[in-house]
């Protein structure tokens, strides 16, 4: 048995020659010596062992720096690779192009997300600033939500002394129009105590904000609307709609994970509104605590639990399927916190991680793109290649001369990447509504280098290695062997997988599209710019009085008595049991109580199984189609059962309405339901107006609010500007997803025009002799578009299937989910089809448009 | 004497020289010392010092037989020279002179 090949060659290559054979011999005799002793593993453990102790400065060869690389050679090798670049500039062109948007595509994802960590840090000791978050759960579903109910303020005040300051921020569910440079902006106005600033201490560029808290009516502004709408020499005491100006902040979205244009003083405590006040209610408030650095945070959360437990128990009490638990969240931690409503923040936890995961796609994409022209490039090459190892070329030369050329253009790709992120990233961060930071960092720069360096090594290594390993004489045949995979079949096939991916992105992208804008126009049953919703102080015996007087006010239409407004608060997961088999639904459902005015309201969304009632004489249920769904079973169809929430009146379902949903505009769509009595006593109203004369109509309302209720403050819900709200972030998100999605596409378009122009180039002569011979422009085209048809279909074969079972699968529940059909697939197949045999005719015009003398001159 | 200063190793390896006499080559150096010291030297050590003790004239080198078990590759073998022999002598003279000494004190006290 010889000794091990691998450290006999290591010791070889490192041992002075004159010892070689001496050494060499000593080890050979003592490795068979053992191997006759103790056995193979023995041996070769001894023999390794030797080898290595021998890497010692006595037996070393020296070998002078200046002869271990043949620099001569290397230059050679660049000087060719310019040359080579200068001759195809076309294809040089392309690769830093496409190479180049990527790597600046990268670096603006990479950038947000580091930015987004960036925010919260100026805060003067941040490090005891801690938000309360609600993990709330219910029978449906369990959520993390960045609010807290407005009474927990006060009793974190009685019951945690360790709690230095505590900052509330309230902001209303309507937002605040006010008049500014002759048009009406929404502007969105943050309540808050006497703490904030005590707690977020932003910087004060004009007057003094301590001045909101001496008169209601004094307001603070950010720079941004200062820099809109305002002087600085004048804008203190300025009127505002209601307001006076009395200071200006700087801008909250560049420095922190908030974003609002005007900060007020209008807090609503235990005292307020019920629906304010509730425990159940948690949208409406942000709560922060800074707490002394003496105190511990556990001792803080451990009181926070505390409280949680009891408010628990009086859900409990009360039958309220619902129980919170307060979190406490590091300031730190806030800006990329996993919490719904997590306001002002353009990239929230899940949001960065889908960027991640845009950002690793993308760097694939490009890395094949460039990796398939870089084989494209050398496999045009092939005489070339085949004269040199004639001649002579070692392997070594083969690939160093594919390796200078992938190097240098990835790194002139590289530096305009940056370049292009450099000059882009300033006008990015100007215009957009969040904080950017322009500035690179050392670590991404470093590590956007690495991945560059070693893609351009993988991209040039493996066409050099393919060619040095195949003969000289089997590169110049032009007939492939039969059975063995060939130069041409590596080529096809990587174009049909970069075909695929395209193809994969392009139609996940239409998807995505698709339902964005389906969720963007939803036709919600409750929801319409005609509707809006009133929340009377008490619920009494006056409120049937309030609504008779509803009725009689010109320009309302409709009123329905509705326990729970959509989007901002249904009843809570109720219990559903089907009385056939006393089983309860596992996920509870959704539910909205209303009189029978609410027919009227949702009549166009409204399918009766059987005959409507003529008289509404007994309670029924109207359920959407998930709760039906859920609902059936192989005993009894939902229209057949009757259900109970708990009591033992069980009731039936006798219809079911479209587009009913609950608190979510757009994710995690669940079971709901409207339970509609004869008349139904409820001090919330909701109001359907007529088209004509709104203003007038609610005017009219808020006259008659606060002549029964004088000194309330008369807050109507518009609920359309309440789904528009709710939609913003999901919108952003899209918008951030579908941009780095085209990218993809893109910069897959860009690789298929580079194997177009080489398809074109490859045919260049047989274009030219069917030239002489009379062929036209459309036979030439359809000539190299053959191959492309066939790549277009086997790349539509397995793209469409993959791209169907990926979004159905990966993606999130949507309230209003987009049903995929055969009409989606083509229309996008279509389109990428489209715009591939555009590129591909557009490039085939250049060559279709050459003398054919000049092409055949060369041969 | 001036330039015959003899390490601990390399003494122990002219010693082996000496020992094997005309068998003495890389490998029967390297098993003398392992069996009489029960340390386990490794070949480089060994070629460390070999080097050395070669570089200062007191051993000298010859190529052998080449044998199957060597993958056919020659043996080195090694004499020790009059220099080396004299260097030899001097180590022990001096620690002959030591152990008197010591042996001396031991009886005095």
């Amino acid at each position: 048995m010889n000794t091990p090949r691998f450290w006999t060659r290591l010791l070889k290559w490192f041992c002075n020659n004159s010892f070689f054979e001496e050494i060499q011999g000593d080890l050979e005799e003592q490795y068979h010596a053992k191997l006759k002793k103790d056995g193979k593993h023995a041996a070769k453990a001894f023999y390794r062992k030797e080898v290595i102790f021998l890497i010692r400065p006595s037996v070393i060869k020296y070998i002078p720096f200046r002869r271990l690389v043949n620099w001569a050679f290397v230059l050679h090798a660049f000087k060719a690779s310019f040359r080579n670049l200068k001759k195809h500039r076309a294809y040089s062109l392309l690769n830093i192009v496409g190479f180049a948007a990527a790597i600046s595509i990268c670096l603006f994802c990479v950038n947000a997300i580091y930015s987004n960590q960036q925010l919260d840090q100026k805060f003067e000791d941040k490090e005891f600033i801690y938000r309360v978050n609600t993990m709330s759960t219910n029978s449906l579903n369990t959520s993390l939500r960045a609010r807290t109910p407005i009474r927990l303020y006060e009793r974190i005040k009685e019951e945690i002394p360790e709690a230095k300051e505590v900052a509330i921020i309230q902001s209303g569910a309507m937002g605040f129009e006010a008049f500014l440079k002759g048009s009406k902006q929404a502007l969105q106005v943050f309540s808050v105590n006497e703490n904030f600033f005590e707690v977020l201490n932003y910087e004060v560029l004009y007057g003094n904000v301590n001045d909101i808290f001496k008169n209601k009516s004094n307001v603070v502004i950010t720079k941004e609307m200062l820099d809109k709408y305002f002087k600085p020499e004048s804008v203190i005491g300025q009127e505002l709609g209601p307001y006076i100006i009395s200071a200006v902040i700087e801008t909250p979205a560049k420095v922190s994970h908030l974003d609002f244009d005007i900060l007020a003083t209008d807090i609503k405590d235990k005292d307020a509104l019920a629906f304010y006040s509730s425990w159940r209610t948690i949208m409406l408030q942000q709560l922060y605590i800074k707490r002394y650095p003496e105190s511990k945070e556990e001792t803080i959360q451990a009181k926070l639990t505390a409280i949680a437990k009891e408010v628990n128990k009086e859900f409990e009490g009360k039958d309220i399927d619902l129980s919170y638990d307060f979190r406490l969240e590091p300031l730190k931690d806030v800006a990329s916190s996993n919490a719904d409503m997590n306001q002002g923040t353009l990239l929230g936890a899940g949001g960065q991680r889908i960027i991640w995961i845009l950002v690793a796609i993308l760097l694939g994409v490009c890395s094949f793109n460039y990796t398939n022209l870089a084989m494209a490039s050398a496999i045009a090459r092939t005489k070339e290649v085949a004269v040199r190892k004639v001649m002579g070329s070692l392997k070594s030369a083969l690939v160093l001369q594919f390796l200078a050329e992938t190097i240098i253009l990835s790194l002139i790709a590289y530096l305009f990447g940056l370049i292009l992120f450099k000059w882009l990233a300033p006008k990015f961060a100007t215009f957009s509504e969040f904080y950017f930071n322009t500035n690179l960092s050392l670590n991404q720069v470093a590590i956007f280098f690495l991945f560059t360096l070693g893609m351009s090594l993988i991209s040039g290594i493996i066409p050099g290695l393919i060619f040095s390993n195949i003969s000289a004489l089997q590169l110049f045949r032009k007939t492939k062997k039969q059975g063995k995979l060939s130069l041409m079949h590596l080529k096809k096939g990587m174009i049909v997988i970069q075909m695929t991916i395209g193809l994969f992105v392009f139609i996940v992208g239409y998807f995505i599209y698709n339902q964005a804008a389906l969720i963007s126009k939803q036709d919600n049953a409750l929801v319409n710019e005609d509707y809006i919703a009133v929340q009377l102080p008490k619920y009494d015996s006056a409120n049937i009085i309030f609504k008779n007087e509803l009725q009689r006010i010109k320009g309302i239409e409709n009123v329905v008595t509705l326990e729970g407004i959509p989007l901002l608060q249904t009843l809570g997961a109720t219990y559903f049991e089907k009385q056939h088999n006393k089983e309860p639904l596992r996920s509870g459902v959704e539910l909205f109580r209303a009189d029978q005015n609410i027919l009227k309201l949702i009549d166009p969304h409204l399918k009766w199984f059987s005959q409507k009632p003529e008289q509404i004489e007994t309670p029924f249920f109207l359920a959407n189609r998930l709760l039906i769904e859920q609902a059936s079973d192989t005993i009894k169809n939902i229209r057949e059962g009757f259900y109970s929430l708990g009591n033992d009146e069980y009731l039936p379902v006798l219809g079911s309405v479209d587009n009913l949903f609950g608190n979510q505009a757009a994710l995690d769509p669940v079971p709901a339901a409207i339970l509609i009595y004869p008349e139904v006593n409820s001090s919330s109203f909701y109001l359907e107006l007529s088209p004509e004369g709104r203003s007038e109509t609610i005017d009219a309302v808020a006259k008659l609010y606060r002549d029964h209720y004088p000194g309330a403050d008369f807050l109507p819900f518009f609920l359309d500007d309440i789904l528009t709200k709710n939609l913003g972030s999901f919108k952003n998100a899209i918008k951030a997803i579908l941009f780095v999605l085209s990218s993809i596409i893109v910069i897959t378009l860009m690789g298929q025009i580079g194997m177009s122009m080489y398809m074109a180039r490859s045919k260049e002569k047989e274009i030219g002799i069917r030239k002489v011979l009379g062929a036209s422009f459309n036979q030439i085209v359809n000539l190299i578009l053959r191959s492309t048809y066939i790549q277009l279909i086997i790349g539509a074969l397995v793209a469409s299937p993959l791209a169907y079972l990926f979004y159905t699968n990966a993606g999130p529940s949507f309230t209003v989910q987009m049903q995929i059909g055969i009409e989606h697939f083509l229309i996008g197949l279509g389109l990428f089809s489209l715009v591939i045999i555009g590129l591909i005719t557009v490039q085939t015009w250049g060559t279709t448009n050459a003398q054919p003398a000049e092409t055949l001159r060369n041969e | 004497m001036k330039g015959t200063y003899l390490g601990e190793f390399q003494e122990l390896v002219l010693l082996s020289i000496l020992v094997l006499a005309e068998e003495a080559y890389g490998v029967s150096i390297q098993e003398e010392i392992n069996q009489k010291t029960g340390r386990s030297i490794s070949r480089g050590a060994l070629h460390s010092a070999l080097t050395r003790l070669e570089d200062k004239d007191f051993i000298r080198s010859q190529f052998g037989e080449a044998t199957p078990e060597r993958g056919g590759r020659r043996k080195k073998y090694y004499q020790i020279t009059n220099l080396g022999q004299k260097s030899l002598d001097e180590a022990k003279a001096i620690r002959e002179e030591y152990y008197s000494t010591i042996q001396l004190k031991t009886q005095n006290t």
